[in-house]
């Protein structure tokens, strides 16, 4: 077997040793920085690309929080504004209604007032005509004249009884 | 047997050494400039994005470092470049024999026995860098009884000793025997003619793949073991 003789010994260890140690200085002076350099800036990037991913995820989580805050507020005012509006509402019908109310009390007051004049007077009307029939049929059948008075008092007692 | 012969292209002496620049040599220094050429092409772009070569570079960039953090450590990443050149060289090597009329180099034993030497060496330094004397405690590991000192030691040299040899025999072994199939199958190829040989022409393509395989493989199973032996010199047993 070739691969075991040995007159080829010194010859291949010679050049082995010389193209070893010239492929062990290419590697680590020429051919082995730029793949440690590419792959460091890869890194470098990837984690920098997921920092910066982090930090945009936590600014949109504090802005959807933010959101959410305002949504909150704004919701209570609204709800406030509705409750304020109710109450007002409810304060401004009540009014009214004690006003119409009172306005109402008020005319049926005026009213039955004007009715209870209208009533005396249409009494007192009719005292003076009875009266005056009452004079005018006492001279006709007896030829005296009634006085007055008398007629009036006559006259005050039947209509106080009446009325009561 | 003929295709591992080695031929001397420029013969050179020096002192009475007969150091010919043979084809052995010449697919030495192929492997050295196909795997520069190949690394330094692929990366020339330097994208963080990889294209196809770029990313081939990368996977088997990660793929040795890797392999050198789980064995060696963080202690490793000085000692990457070596463990790099040793892999690229072995897988380089494996790959172009495969080519036809090509010569393995790691198919001798005096080229992947000077591998795995200077692999020892190398873990003989810095072992003895890490530990100083307690090193010496690589062939009578702490708190071993007197009594067995006097076999203990001979065992451990010699298991220590044998670490270069198993990774010579391995790899000179496996490229040698998939060389000699390749070359059977296909001389039935030959001898059966256009008619018969298509069967063992197949079978032959088959080999190949098989053979690639084989080699990376082999040049892993190199790499690791490399690893393993220098994470034993630098950290304890």
């Amino acid at each position: 077997m070739p691969q075991l003789d040995p007159t080829w010994f010194v010859s291949q260890i010679f050049w082995l040793i010389i193209m070893f140690g010239i492929l062990y200085i290419l590697m680590s002076k020429v051919a082995l920085p730029p793949v440690d350099k590419v792959l460091e800036d890869r890194q470098k990037r990837i984690e920098d690309d997921i920092r910066r991913a982090t930090e945009l995820k936590e600014e949109a989580e504090a802005a959807l929080k933010n959101y959410e805050d305002a949504l909150k507020g704004a919701n209570a005012e609204a709800k406030k504004i509705i409750s304020d509006a109710k109450d007002e509402m409810a304060a401004l019908s009540a009014k009214k209604d004690k006003e119409l109310t009172e306005r109402l009390a008020h005319q049926v007051k005026q009213s039955e007032e004007g009715l209870e004049k209208a009533k005396a007077a249409a009494l007192k009307e009719v005292k003076k005509m009875s009266e005056e029939l009452a004079i005018a049929m006492v001279e006709k059948l007896t030829g005296i004249k009634p006085s007055a008075k008398d007629v009036s008092d006559a006259s005050g007692k039947v209509f106080k009884e009446s009325k009561a | 047997m003929e295709q591992f012969n080695i031929k001397p292209i420029i013969p050179i002496e020096v002192g009475g050494f007969d150091i010919s620049f043979t084809n052995s040599a010449l697919f030495m220094s192929l492997a050295v400039v196909l795997s520069t050429l190949f690394l330094v092409l692929a990366m020339r772009k330097r994208s963080l994005i990889p294209g196809t070569m770029q990313s081939v570079a990368e996977s088997i960039y990660e793929f040795v470092a890797g392999v050198v953090k789980e064995n060696v450590g963080h202690e490793g990443k000085k000692f990457f470049p070596f463990i790099f050149t040793i892999f690229i060289f072995i897988a380089f090597g494996n790959m172009l024999g495969l080519l036809p009329y090509s010569f393995t180099f790691t198919s001798h034993v005096s080229a992947v026995g000077t591998i795995a030497i200077i692999a020892l060496i190398i873990n003989v330094v810095v072992g003895i860098r890490a530990k100083g004397w307690g090193w010496l405690h690589t062939f009578c590991p702490a708190g071993s009884p007197i009594i067995a000192v006097p076999i203990l030691v001979p065992i451990e040299m010699i298991s220590f000793l044998a670490k270069p040899f198993s990774l010579t025999v391995r790899l000179s072994a496996n490229m040698t025997v998939g060389h000699v199939m390749l070359k059977v199958i296909a001389g039935f190829v030959v001898m059966l003619g256009l008619a018969g040989g298509v069967l063992p022409l197949l079978f032959d393509c088959a080999i190949v793949i098989f053979e690639i395989g084989i080699g990376l493989l082999q040049a892993y199973i190199f790499t690791v073991l490399s690893c393993i032996y220098l994470g034993e010199a630098l950290h304890e047993h």
